[in-house]
């Protein structure tokens, strides 16, 4: 009977894992799908479009790029140029200061000659105490404003750059990001395209830019990574943002937009409160609200998704740090699902309670938590002797495949919409990524995951942990 | 046990349903093939990506240079451009029958708009019709697709194709969004009246993108004249409205008040929002009680910028409303707008109140100790609004302590007093600084960076702490400077320049008298006495005054400008003013000028010192124009000499108060001159008629060889160069006046002297182009001028000169010139002849240049043609062609030289018969015309329906008939072909009908 009942409970193991994998596999498939069509659409419908139109227009609205600061002393100069450069004529960036150990301040001082100037903010507005503000009195430096202020976390500082801002739209976005020229042209078409509904926030593709070739704040060279930790990452993004952001465009149940490069409607941003300071997910967290609060207030609105590459960033090239960084991707989501769990299969938030909030919570969150324990329960099987191994063959083999074959499908697609790797070398790299990334890198970004959410779960204290940057690579 | 085992084995239910690993194998399989697929699309996709991009590029490289070609193409361009172009012409339509180069091309025809304007870009849209590239556009609007119709859309707007119209108005209110959104800019850009179409019809929403385009659209728009746009306020679609309120405003059509102000009221806040800012922009008072209606429900954007408006528009009335929602509001912006708008409205009502430090508290202690600034702003709570403090921090690590000791007397640079955060108490102590008032002020140790410059604000900006009401008693200060002296300073000595900056704080300056001490008549201030009250506070309650009297010499106000409202009008200045009048009596004088001088007046004056002013740039641009010239000249007469080469006399001396800033030191009576380009345009009227007037005498002078005496000679008969009948009208007009008449007639009896006019020395600046002209238009026609013109084509001219020559000798005045140039016509005609072509070039052939780009059809086509438009001279190259490497046209050629040696030899027998007979009917040479034309049109026509040829349109770029016709029509108008025997002529005709069917079958495919 023993060996019977087991049987059973193994067999219903199987089933279960054999389910879960079936639904992912028809959920990317149908991301794919959508993705695929979003793209095209996407593509027909900007060949008509003239960008430039913007640029002069009396309707041209005025935006706030926020950029959060910490210990950026080695790059900041350098990137602010190439954010003040961007083509564009109704824009501020506004650079946060928050508390920065080096000598981030002094060198953004020094570099744009700021002096101090006086502004008030809503004294009910929670943020840490802020130190100065600061303007240059040089013409050319016109757009740029310098806020110091004490630290008080990523969150905190955006809040600050959207309380002392006063345009329609704030952009908030990593300080050390790269944004291509155009990058605020798109933004606005995309606020400005929907005329039945409020786009509240505008998000894009992140690319990986570590090894390009940078100059003078212009992406001049689009290069592989040399890392091979970065080409992981650089499969991970495309597969991630080509193929799956945008699938969740396309049904407008986008729920998190990329903290690296994210625009939102200044006034909806402020009504929610802001950034979830008490999260290290805050980028999701304010989706999540701004999407509940328009729900609430029943009002027809959209998030909006670019899938140009607008936007480069550095990746982690040093272990410990992606590990880091994944725990608190990790942590951010749970906070996140938790803080809103009353959306889960909640008919009253549409397909966000009904289908985002569940993938999230099932693939986004439990997922790693399956594998991890997946793999414990085949090792006790094993060690057992009760392990089914034609079946573990079996759903190991197409599990394993079918992850090479969609991540061949996001090179595919990639190449097809941008075709930035031009080189056979280029591609054939990202391929053998491909084959050998579940075996490799997977198994890291589990076990990052896993610790994230014992850390959450045990309340084990963690922050968030620090990258250090190395800087883009110069033209020569 | 068993039982149940075997109970619970039979339970279907428990039973675990079997997953078949052969499905899950089966799937990897899949998994596989597809990944094979997919890895082989890659490398697929990214060739064929880049080799179209590459092949379009390459196309577009060459068809781009075609386009300019026949963009720039002049008509009247050179027989090689010619060619070249025809031979782009043929080549185009060759590369036309592929669907691929009509892509590329019609890209790159749009590529080229955007960098093309004016006529250039006409041409485009013209070639964009004349290639027939819109036909295709017109096509794809039939497409089922909707990227294809929006392309086509897109294609005939951008190319300006005026029949696109209808089509785009068909797609205004298209369900797919993108038809809709290209057909609303195709009608909105083809016709003027498109908007008024667009924004009548249109059902369904507009969105800001789609506005901020059509904005753009109308903006680009030339000589566009608006509708009225207040039309469509009423509209039921209130994006319709909202657009045209965007218009209304960009349009400044400030004729819809009433409208705006019922808008106001909309329910959707962006119409609202807009409504307002039209109301602001327009300056719409009315609307003031209705925007303080809607106020209180309405968003924070509305709210503040409803207060924005109220701020703009409103009166003291409305502070009562506005300071009620100070008290009510419960957001901090709307608050804050509502005290901005206060302010507008009375400035300066609303004080810093809080967090403001009570003035015992800025008593400076015994040891001032600068403290880390950190510490203080962790001190503070952020409960209170946030003013960030213009402190610096500090740039070194280095904490400063400064210990100072109270002392009698406290020297405070300019810079580091802060005039606001010091109570008016302090201020007045500052203004009386008395040494024995011990001055006890808090210094507030700011220590900057060497490259940190604090801005207005920072050093404005109070050091402020709470609990304090002193400062919300206190007059504001702001606008008075900053004390630079202190206390020893307010003991001003007259003599001392500094004294003029007098410290403004609590101290009074009334000027009660200034007054020259010296006649006012006399223009000459050598001293002159200034009383001043000085009004200083001693105290809160008491003001005591006293009087400072100090003298300043002449040389102290030089740099004064003079106020010329307290100016007594003296005889002198009088006499000034008349000057413009008497100037034109000159031309009723008979004056013999030995020199010009120029004595500029100086008018008497009453100088009233203006402390705040010093000499401008003006003054320091002052010129001379002329030399000075002592002259013996009676006074009247030499005052009338002054004024007609004095450019001063132009403008009222008492409008140009500091111009009449002298050089007292030097005593020498010069007036600035007024600057020419700073002239009114009478005055410059005048002053270049006096310059020409001078050049013209002097030139005059110098023809008639220099130093010679003009004695007895009236200006007036100086010549028709010196007094022209332009100037005679400007005047005429001032003689009317009867005093100067007289003063004229009076004159003209004194002027008896030799004046020897010294050449003008004036700036080249001050010479405007027109005086230049007439200069040189002047010089070259004095007889001198002529004749060292004429040494000049004596010496380097050759028979190329003979037409100049011609021209002059009919057209020449002076008899010596005439005699001149006759001889230089003879010498000419004799000397020199036209030198003859000793090289013999080869006679350009069209047709070889034609070859050397074509290709074999072309060759085949253009060899049809020598037979046809061919001669003699196409024989060499033709026996060329012979050798040729292609088969194809070697035998061609052999056949075509035969061909038009046959031609040849029988038009040479024509000739021979013309020679003999003459008496050929001239009826029967038309008839042939008509009936050859006629049967060629016939034939062109039906060829043209076979082949369903649409006739070309205007555009003359790719009509290639005039190739054809030109022989034809060469042919039937030379008398040759009159004489031709009528079976001549048909066959002829039917080579050209071959011809033209060939090059017109070979040219649409």
């Amino acid at each position: 009977m023993d060996s019977g009942i087991s049987n059973i409970v193994l067999d219903y193991i199987n089933i279960v894992f054999f389910l879960f994998t079936l639904v992912l596999f028809t959920m990317f498939t149908t991301m794919a799908y959508f993705s695929t069509r979003n793209s095209i659409h996407y593509r027909n419908k900007n060949s008509f479009t003239d960008l430039s139109k913007v640029m002069a227009s009396p309707l041209a609205p005025s935006i706030t790029i926020i950029a959060p600061a910490y210990n950026e002393g080695l790059t900041i100069v350098e990137n602010i140029r190439s954010l003040m450069s961007l083509r564009y004529v109704n824009y501020e960036v506004m650079v946060v200061n928050d508390g920065s150990k080096d000598d981030t301040l002094q060198k953004m001082i020094d570099a744009y000659d700021l002096v101090k100037i006086e502004q008030e903010i809503d004294p009910n507005w929670k943020s840490k105490p802020i130190r100065g503000i600061y303007k240059s009195p040089h013409k050319a430096f016109s757009k740029l404003t310098v806020i110091d202020k004490e630290n008080g976390g990523k969150s905190d500082a955006l809040n600050t750059g959207m309380a002392l801002s006063s345009n329609t739209y704030v952009g908030c976005i990593d300080v050390d990001c790269l944004l291509l020229p155009d990058a605020l042209l798109h933004v606005v078409k995309s606020f400005f395209q929907r005329s039945e509904k409020k786009v509240i926030a505008v998000g894009g593709v992140i690319r990986v830019a570590n090894s390009c070739v940078i100059d003078g704040g212009k992406l001049e060279e689009i290069r592989l990574p040399k890392s091979w930790l970065a080409k992981f990452q650089l499969l991970e993004y495309t597969r991630s943002f080509i193929l799956g952001r945008m699938a969740w465009g396309r049904i407008d149940s986008l729920l998190i937009i990329s903290g690296a490069f994210g625009f939102f409607d200044r006034e909806i941003a402020l009504e929610v409160g802001g950034y979830d300071t008490g999260t290290v997910g805050e980028d999701m967290e304010i989706v999540f609200k701004m999407r509940r609060h328009m729900h609430d207030q029943k009002i027809p609105y959209t998030i909006e998704y670019i899938p140009d590459p607008l936007c480069w960033t550095e990746v982690p090239e040093d272990l410990k740090i992606l590990i880091n960084q994944r725990d608190r991707w990790a942590r951010g989501n749970l906070e996140t699902l938790f803080k809103h769990k009353d959306m889960f299969f909640n008919s009253k938030y549409g397909r966000l309670g009904l289908l985002s909030y569940p993938y999230w919570f099932f693939y986004e969150w439990l997922a790693p938590l399956l594998e991890f324990f997946g793999l414990i329960t085949i090792i006790l099987f094993w060690y057992l002797g009760i392990l089914n191994w034609d079946f573990f063959f079996a759903i190991t083999a197409t599990v394993y495949l079918y992850s090479i074959m969609f991540s061949f499908y996001a090179i595919l697609w990639d190449t097809y919409s941008y075709n930035e790797y031009k080189k056979t070398k280029d591609i054939l790299t990202l391929m053998f990524c491909a084959i050998i990334e579940p075996i490799v890198f997977h198994p890291v970004v589990v076990w990052a995951a896993v610790r994230g959410n014992y850390k959450k779960l045990f309340r084990v204290k963690s922050g968030w942990g620090s990258q250090v940057r190395k800087g883009f690579a110069k033209a020569t | 046990m068993s039982r149940f085992g075997q109970t619970y084995n039979q339970l279907p239910l428990i039973k675990a349903p079997k997953i078949h690993t052969d499905l899950l194998w089966d799937l990897s399989i899949l998994f596989v093939g597809l990944a094979v697929v997919y890895f082989i699309c890659v490398f697929f996709y990214r060739n064929r990506i880049s080799a179209r991009a590459g092949r379009e590029k390459q196309r577009k490289r060459e068809l781009s240079p075609m386009v300019s070609e026949f963009l720039f193409y002049d008509d009247e361009a050179s027989k090689d451009e010619k060619s070249n172009y025809v031979n782009l012409k043929i080549e185009i339509r060759q590369l036309l029958k592929d669907d691929f180069n009509r892509k590329i091309l019609s890209e790159v025809l749009l590529d080229l708009r955007k960098d093309l304007a004016g006529d250039t870009q006409k041409r485009l849209f013209k070639l964009y019709q004349d290639l027939g590239l819109h036909n295709d556009a017109f096509e794809q609007l039939k497409s089922w697709r909707w990227e294809r119709v929006s392309k086509a859309i897109r294609d005939l707007t951008q190319m300006q194709v005026a029949e696109a119209y209808t089509f785009a108005t068909k797609f205004i209110n298209d369900k797919r969004p993108t038809i809709r959104k290209q057909a609303e800019i195709a009608v909105v850009t083809l016709k003027p009246e498109g908007i008024n179409y667009f924004l009548d019809t249109t059902k369904y929403k507009i969105s800001e993108w789609q506005q901020l385009k059509l904005l753009d659209v109308l903006r680009n728009e030339e000589d566009y004249q608006p509708p009225r746009f207040k039309a469509w306020l009423t509209s039921t679609n209130r994006h319709v409205v909202l657009f045209a309120l965007r218009l209304i405003k960009f349009y400044n059509q400030n004729d819809a008040d009433a409208a705006l102000i019922e808008l106001v009221k909309h329910k959707n806040s962006q119409i609202k929002a807009e409504a307002i800012g039209c109301i602001t922009e327009f300056y719409i008072v009315a609307a003031l009680p209705t925007l303080k209606l809607v106020f209180w429900k309405s968003s924070t954007d509305i709210k503040i910028a409803i207060l924005g408006a109220i701020g703009s528009l409103g009166k003291e009335s409305d502070i009562e409303f506005l300071q009620l929602i100070e008290k009510k509001e419960a957001n901090f912006s709307v608050r804050s707008k509502a005290h901005s708008s206060i302010n507008a409205i009375m400035p300066d009502s609303i004080m810093p109140s809080k967090g403001l430090m009570k003035s015992t508290n800025y008593s400076i202690p015994d040891d001032i100790v600068l403290k880390d600034e950190d510490e203080d702003i962790a001190e503070e709570k952020i409960t209170e609004p946030i003013a960030v403090e213009p402190e610096v921090k500090l740039a070194e690590p280095i904490i400063v302590e400064i210990e100072e000791k109270a002392t009698a007397e406290i020297e405070v640079e300019a810079e580091e007093v802060d005039a606001d955060s010091h109570s008016p108490k302090e201020n007045q102590e500052e203004a009386i600084i008395k040494p024995e008032e011990a001055i006890h002020t808090e210094i507030k140790p700011e220590v900057m960076k060497e490259n940190q410059m604090p801005t207005n604000e920072e050093k404005s900006e109070p050091q402020i702490e709470a609990g304090d009401s002193v400062a919300d008693e206190t007059l504001s200060f702001d606008f008075l400077p900053l004390v630079v002296q202190a206390a020893d300073e307010a003991k001003m000595t007259a003599t001392d320049e500094e004294d003029m900056t007098v410290e403004p704080k609590g101290v009074v300056v009334v000027y009660e008298e200034v007054t020259p001490q010296e006649g006012a008549s006399e223009i000459e201030l050598n001293e002159m006495t200034v009383k001043y009250e000085e009004v200083v506070p001693e105290d809160d309650a008491n003001i005591h005054t006293k009087e400072v009297t100090f003298e300043i010499k002449e040389e102290e106000l030089a740099f004064l400008p003079i106020v010329t409202d307290f100016i007594e009008e003296s005889p002198l200045e009088k006499n000034t003013q008349d000057q413009p009048k008497d100037v034109f009596l000159l031309q009723d004088i008979e004056v013999q000028f030995e020199e010009v001088q120029i004595t500029i007046q100086k008018p008497s004056k009453v100088l009233a010192p203006d402390f705040s002013e010093f000499s401008t740039p003006e003054i320091l641009e002052t010129q001379v124009i002329y030399d000075i010239v002592d002259a013996p000249v009676d006074k009247i007469s030499d005052k009338h000499i002054n004024d007609l080469t004095d450019p001063y006399f132009l403008s009222n001396l008492s409008e140009s108060p500091q111009e009449d800033t002298m050089d007292t030191e030097s005593n020498v009576n010069l007036k600035s001159l007024q600057s020419y380009n700073d002239m009114e345009p009478q005055d410059e009227q005048k002053f270049k008629k006096i310059i020409k007037d001078l050049i013209d005498f002097n030139e005059q002078k110098q023809a008639k060889k220099t130093s010679k005496s003009v004695k007895d000679w009236p200006l007036l008969q100086f010549g028709d160069e010196f007094v022209d009948t332009s100037s005679v009208s400007q005047v005429d007009e001032p003689v009317q006046d009867e005093s100067a008449i007289e003063a004229h007639a009076e004159d003209e009896d004194r002027v008896q002297e030799e004046v020897i006019v010294t050449t003008p020395n004036i700036p080249n600046a001050m010479l405007g182009d027109e005086i230049l002209d007439e200069i040189v238009l002047y010089k070259e026609n004095t007889e001198e001028s002529r004749m060292q013109l004429l040494d000049d084509i004596a010496e380097m001219g050759d028979y190329r000169e003979l037409p100049l020559l011609n021209e002059l000798l009919v057209n020449e005045k002076y008899k010596t010139v005439k005699d001149r140039v006759k001889r230089l016509i003879e010498q000419f005609n004799e000397g020199d002849e036209q030198p003859k072509q000793d090289v013999q070039l080869k006679p350009f052939n069209v047709f070889e240049d034609l070859f050397r780009t074509c290709d074999t059809e072309a060759k085949l086509i253009l060899m049809d043609e020598i037979v046809a438009v061919g001669d003699a001279a196409e024989i060499d190259f033709l026996e060329g062609l012979l050798e040729d490497e292609e088969k194809e046209i070697s035998n061609k050629a052999a056949r075509i030289l035969e061909e038009l040696k046959a031609k040849l030899a029988l038009a040479n027998q024509n000739e021979n018969r013309e020679l003999a007979s003459t008496d050929n009917d001239q009826a029967e040479v038309a008839e042939m015309e008509v009936l050859i034309e006629e049967e060629t049109l016939a034939e062109y026509d039906s060829l043209m329906e076979e082949l369903q040829i649409q006739p070309p349109q205007t555009s003359g770029i790719f009509d290639l008939s005039f190739e054809l016709t030109e022989p034809l029509t060469a042919m039937t108008n030379g008398s040759r072909v009159a004489d031709k025997p009528a079976e001549q002529t048909v066959h002829q005709e039917s080579i050209l009908g071959q011809l033209y069917a060939k090059i017109i079958d070979k040219l649409n495919g």
